[in-house]
């Protein structure tokens, strides 16, 4: 029997129709006929255009601003700077300290200074251009190892660190003590752009009865309306915000930027009367959006003989920028997971997130989990080679497995499915054989294979409330409506809502439509950010269409004189479970209630139990379940050159259950390749804090001719949260090929690059260092 | 902008607006610097329709192109010959299929700069270009035309008419290597075009011109000293060793966050050895 | 701002326009024609998301000023399958959900059509080509790839 006809028997054992099959996104027909309409397709016709004039120094007191020239332009319809803001000036994520638009200072290049609105793009650049901003220079702090020190530069003045926490679980220094072997590395990671298709755009007007509509790209549409109703001085009922169909995220747009555009274009909707709208071009928004932060990690192991490892002591700095964004939670997920998959009696983390001059860096797939899994697998060969160990072998000594504890004495539970990933990834790499063969290369061209293995602690865990709504409504003709402030932008999870709510109501996909996210009709329902649509979106749909279900089932029971219990939905019939010629259509029960006045809107509602731990010591349950993964990366590397070429790339992951396996394949493809970006090309670099590439002819992002081989192996050991026992999978694809290249590098040069990306000149320079 | 009806009208244009004007092609390199305001569009002079300047010809033994011919032109031309090869070879490396459409010869090459990849090819093709104007076409090398970065030898009232080179004999061949941080739309970090034709005994070197993206400065060169160095030496693993030794004495590169100085010599080095050794086989081979 | 006529085929359609010197085929059709499948990803060439097919190749329509494009047949999105009807590039992607968040889906679908037009018998490799000007960041291209590999076997199949 093939796989997949296994998995249809099982599925089918279980009683489930929907659930793990391969059923096409709701929205596919409308994508490939380039239908769906994004913020700058929908612009009416007297909208304004916006230009935002922007901070060229990255450390300055703002001296003077002088807007006159600009607003004596003809065409120029407002000029506005922060004491033209009616509300709050400020614009932050998390920590109080960003302002909308910058008066007294300037922090980072790109800041917003002022604004420039005007009837055409033209004529706003020009306007934004005659702006003028007289700077004090002031020193500046472009390192986070640097910023910490006590004499460093301040970058605000409640001093540099914006988040540190710890985790402390035994006693390190006995760990050491009881190590035969002890390393210690520096490992370093870059910044890297989101490069989502479609850069930020923020849109807004006036209602007539005075409130504000923005519409924009976006992840979490309630920020928006909190922001930009702060700023604004309303109460947020007076602001409605719709995310229009968003072209990409993965992350950034869950930040600072979307209340960016839409506050700035409300501002000028509410200061000319004329719609406004905001689009960054793509150098501005590469400068000017978060990031993924840059981390520093020195990490000191110790391991006995056999491999089993003792201690492990870690210090893990990130670079947040100029404004914290989400570093401070980055930085929690970075120091929980710090240690890698593994069981360490004696761990102590130092996890610092500090302030820089550098542009912001903030909420970006993965979330700190891929920086600090790149250090501690890359420290697991390092180790393995000290100790003459296999690679694999030494990681299968030490994984988390169930009843084991994690480094902040989590106990692993039953769903964890590390080991089989680990096994089946090598299996189908044909590991053992490739790390002899390869090893034996010699010439110009060298392969070389590596191994990583990962836990990604699901949802918001210790970030914060962990809920969500989710609305399902049957209309008349029988139609189901899904409809949630969870956002789409690409994942196709809110597809997957639907796919759980059909499975739970028992009808076919079909008959499902997904509504627009919109504060008007969708209740707050948290960001949509840690992966946790399926598994926390999931449960609120499964709760709302339950609820449906039961008066589907209760009115049907009615018509058709027996208990509701003898009843079953099925190919869009309601029919008795023993007695086949008592059937009735669904669409005759909908016809039935909305003649009975009951109503098919429902409402359900899941909050996740809190995550409780010491805080001092980060000590006890930090996430409710967890994502595992293997990745195997198979690289031949130009010897004379060091241009690493991607061969394959074998990944493995423990999703708990796949809702829709063709959506969840498709995630997983593009976190890999977004992650062999990070591994191989990409980085956003700052000299003196000025950003010098931010364009996509200078910042490089893979294209269909970098891509490898790549496989994919889906296990599942369903977890206690998720529907059906789904696990997070939208980030986890991005934790690990960047490590597993690097360890794959390593081995087929012998020697080892200690930081992101492994640039040709990195790995060639590395080679010729070797003694 | 201005849209003229033939290649006379479009000189006579030019010649009456001297100032600010600027001819436009495919506009690939143009539009991109006035999108990144590095260039304003105040006098742009449309040449994409003049049909009198796409063409690649051989008469006699000079294979001329005219320089509207697109960079998809050259990738879609069957020349199965030393220089078809060479020109397909750095057509198809040149930036992705949509940029090959518009591009043109004479835009790549009146951009003027080390990111111009047929600036190095068509120096190792010891290439002349032929520009018009109303008072007269003049003939020049192309090292003579391309005269700094982003400063070319043209007059206000010229255009850049034809690439021309003498058709490699039977005993001659070319090589193109190209070295960026991805596959393809890249900017070259280093790029070497080479040229070797053996003597009749095929042992050893009668001609050689090497040609990278950078050697000294900021726009393309020949490398005339290695070329000296191995000119009448034999066409063997040893000259090309040696060839590699000598580029480094005559590169002067410099560091910037791309890559250093020390990285670029090396991979100049190993791109020149590959070129060579690839011409090397192209001549054994015939 | 000198001013010009420009007439030109867009998806089977002649039309003439009047049309600045600095207009770019982009803003033409998006703005002037409404044909909003035609997407701006970073307005240097580098992206892809402007492609339309003009003349029978790819172009970034964002780096083609509108008066270049007089004479020419354009093909946008908007001409290519129709929701009772899609052409068989678009339904393999649909098949196989290789479309995520779509901003570079009109872009795929007419380096697709334009490569199968060209050549129904592509390679992998002749599809990585076809599309290697277009960026995508949310598929890694894999169903991409296996999406128009398929769509080929189609095309041959209704051609026989």
């Amino acid at each position: 029997m093939t796989e997949a006809a296994l998995v249809q028997k099982l599925r089918e054992a279980e009683g489930l129709v929907l659930i793990g099959k391969r059923l096409q996104r709701l929205d596919a027909l409308d994508k490939v006929l380039g239908l769906p309409l994004y913020t700058s397709d929908i612009v009416p016709k007297d909208a304004l255009r916006v230009k935002v004039v922007r901070s060229t120094v990255p450390h300055a007191l703002i001296k003077r601003i002088d807007t006159q020239p600009a607003k004596q332009m003809p065409g120029v319809m407002a000029v506005l700077t922060a004491q033209d803001i009616p509300g709050i000036n400020e614009a932050y994520a998390l920590l109080p300290d960003r302002p909308l638009l910058a008066s007294a200072k300037v922090r980072c290049q790109g800041e917003a200074i002022a604004v420039v609105a005007a009837s055409d793009m033209q004529t706003a650049e020009e306007a934004a251009d005659k702006v003028s901003v007289e700077y004090e220079r002031l020193l500046a702090v472009f390192s986070p190892v640097e910023a910490m020190k006590p004499d460093s530069v301040r970058v605000h003045d409640s001093g540099n660190v914006a988040k540190y926490l710890r985790v402390r679980k035994g006693d390190v220094k006995e760990g050491f003590r009881q190590a035969d072997v002890v390393i210690e590395n520096t490992y370093k990671t870059q910044f890297q752009d989101p490069t989502a298709l479609e850069p930020e755009v923020g849109m807004a007007w006036l209602e007539k009865d005075g409130s504000i509509t923005c519409v924009g790209s976006m992840q979490t549409p309630y920020y928006v309306q909190t922001g930009v109703a702060k700023i604004l001085g309303v109460s947020p009922d007076k602001v409605r915000v719709i995310q229009a169909t968003t072209g990409g995220a993965f992350g950034p747009k869950s930040d600072e930027m979307p209340v960016d555009t839409c506050a700035i274009s409300a501002l000028v909707a509410q200061k000319t009367g004329k719609p406004a709208i905001l689009a960054y071009s793509r150098q501005e928004s590469m400068i000017a959006h978060t990031k993924r932060h840059p981390f520093v990690i020195t990490l000191k192991t110790g391991a006995k003989n056999d491999g089993r490892l003792t201690a492990s002591e870690a210090l893990v700095v990130s670079d947040t920028g100029a404004y914290a964004s989400l570093g401070p939670l980055v930085i929690i997920r970075a120091c929980f997971h710090a240690t890698g998959p593994y069981v360490v009696p004696h761990v102590k983390t130092d996890a610092y997130c500090m302030y820089t001059n550098n542009t912001m860096a903030g909420s970006f797939r993965g979330f700190g989990s891929p920086q600090v899994h790149f250090a501690a697998e890359c420290q697991m060969d390092e180790l393995a080679k000290k100790l003459d160990i296999d690679p694999l072998h030494l990681r299968m000594k030490n994984i988390l497995r169930p009843g084991t504890l994690t480094a902040t004495s989590q106990l692993v539970d039953e769903a964890c499915g590390l080991e089989e990933c680990a096994a089946r990834a090598t299996e189908a790499a044909n590991w053992r054989a490739k790390r002899l063969e390869f090893a034996r290369d010699s010439g110009t061209f060298r392969r070389g294979i590596g191994i990583a293995l990962m836990y990604h602690g699901n949802s918001l865990g210790p970030e914060g409330n962990d809920y969500a709504y989710v609305h399902v409504l049957i209309k008349p003709d029988a139609r189901v409506v899904v409809r949630t402030a969870l956002t789409e932008y690409g994942t196709g999870a809110i597809s997957g809502l639907a796919q759980v709510a059909a499975e739970t109501l028992g009808l076919p996909i079909h008959l499902f439509e997904l509504g627009q996210p919109d504060t008007a009709s969708c209740e707050e329902t948290g960001p949509t950010v840690a992966s946790r649509v399926i598994v926390i979106g999931g449960r609120a749909a499964q709760i709302a269409a339950q609820k449906l279900r039961e008066k589907i089932l209760s009115v049907g029971g009615d018509l058709l004189r027996c208990e509701p219990s003898k009843l079953t939905i099925k190919d869009g019939l309601v029919r008795h479970t023993s007695d086949e010629r008592r059937t009735i259509t669904f669409q005759n029960v909908v016809e039935e209630c909305y003649k009975r006045h009951v109503s098919l809107t429902e409402t359900g509602y899941y909050i996740a139990p809190k995550c409780e731990f010491e805080p001092e010591s980060s000590q006890g349950t930090t996430y409710h379940q967890y994502t595992y993964g293997a990745v195997v990366a198979e690289i031949q590397v130009d010897t004379e050159l060091g241009v690493v070429k991607p061969l394959k790339i074998t990944a493995a992951y423990d999703v708990g259950r796949a809702i829709n396996p063709l959506s969840l394949e498709g995630q997983i493809d593009g976190g890999t390749i977004q992650a062999l970006g990070y591994g191989l090309m990409e980085q956003l670099i700052h000299t003196n804090g000025i950003v010098v590439n931010p364009t996509l002819g200078d910042y490089y992002i893979p294209t269909s001719l970098d891509i490898p081989e790549l496989q994919t192996i889906i296990v599942e050991y369903p977890g206690p949260v998720g529907p059906y026992g789904a696990k997070a999978m939208g980030e986890p694809p991005v934790d690990l090929p960047a490590a597993a290249l690097a360890n794959a590098v390593a081995h087929a040069t012998g020697s080892r690059v200690f930081d992101l990306p492994l640039t040709a000149e990195k790995v060639l320079l590395g080679m010729k260092r070797k003694p | 902008m201005y849209v003229p009806v033939s290649l006379d009208d479009a000189l006579r244009y030019l010649e009456e607006n001297p100032t600010d004007t600027f001819p436009i092609a495919g506009g690939t390199d143009l539009l991109s610097r006035i999108n990144r305001k590095q260039v304003s569009a105040k006098n742009l002079v449309d040449l994409s329709g003049l049909p009198e300047l796409r063409y690649i010809k051989r008469e006699n033994r000079t294979i001329k192109i005219g320089a509207l011919t697109t960079i998809a032109d050259l990738e879609g031309q069957q020349e199965n010959s030393a220089w078809g090869e060479l020109l397909y070879d750095v057509a198809k490396k040149f930036g992705s299929p949509n940029i090959r459409t518009v591009a043109t010869v004479g835009g790549n090459i009146c951009a003027a700069s080390s990111s111009e990849d047929l600036i190095p090819v068509f120096l190792a093709l010891d290439a002349k270009v032929r520009t018009i104007r109303r008072r007269g076409p003049r003939e020049m090398s192309l090292q003579e035309f391309v005269v700094a970065k982003r400063k070319t030898a043209l007059d206000p009232d010229e255009l850049l008419a034809e690439v021309s080179f003498t058709e490699p004999n039977a005993l001659a061949a070319c090589a193109f290597e190209k070295l960026g941080m991805r596959n393809t739309l890249i900017i070259s970090l280093v790029s070497v075009a080479a040229f070797l034709e053996r003597d009749q005994n095929r042992s050893k070197i009668e001609r050689a011109r090497i040609a990278l993206n950078r050697l000294r400065g900021k726009i393309p060169e020949r490398a005339q000293s290695v070329e000296k160095e191995i000119l009448g030496q034999k066409l063997d693993a040893h000259t090309i060793k040696t060839a590699g030794e000598l580029l480094e004495k005559e590169l002067a590169l410099t560091s910037d966050y791309r890559a250093s100085a020390e990285y670029r010599c090396e991979a100049a080095k190993v791109l020149l050895r590959r070129a060579l050794v690839q011409c090397q086989q192209r001549i054994l081979g015939k | 701002m000198a001013k010009h006529l420009v007439k030109f085929n867009v998806n089977g359609k002649d039309d003439a326009l009047v049309v600045e010197s600095t207009d770019r085929l982009l803003d033409i059709l998006r703005d002037r024609l409404n044909l909003k499948g035609v997407k701006e990803g970073c307005g240097t060439g580098d992206c892809g998301a402007c492609t339309v097919i003009m003349d029978g190749r790819l172009v970034n329509s964002c780096l083609v000023l509108a008066v270049q494009a007089r004479d020419k047949r354009i093909i946008t999105i908007e001409g290519v399958g129709a929701r009772e009807r899609v052409h068989p590039v678009q339904k393999a992607i649909m098949k196989y959900n290789a479309a995520q968040c779509g901003f570079c889906i009109p872009a795929m679908v007419l380096a697709g059509k334009n490569l199968l037009d060209h050549n129904p018998a592509p390679s992998t490799e002749d599809i990585k080509e076809a599309i290697s000007g277009v960026l995508c960041r949310c598929t890694g291209y894999y169903k991409l790839i296996e999406a128009i590999q398929e769509a080929a076997s189609e095309v041959r199949g209704l051609k026989r």
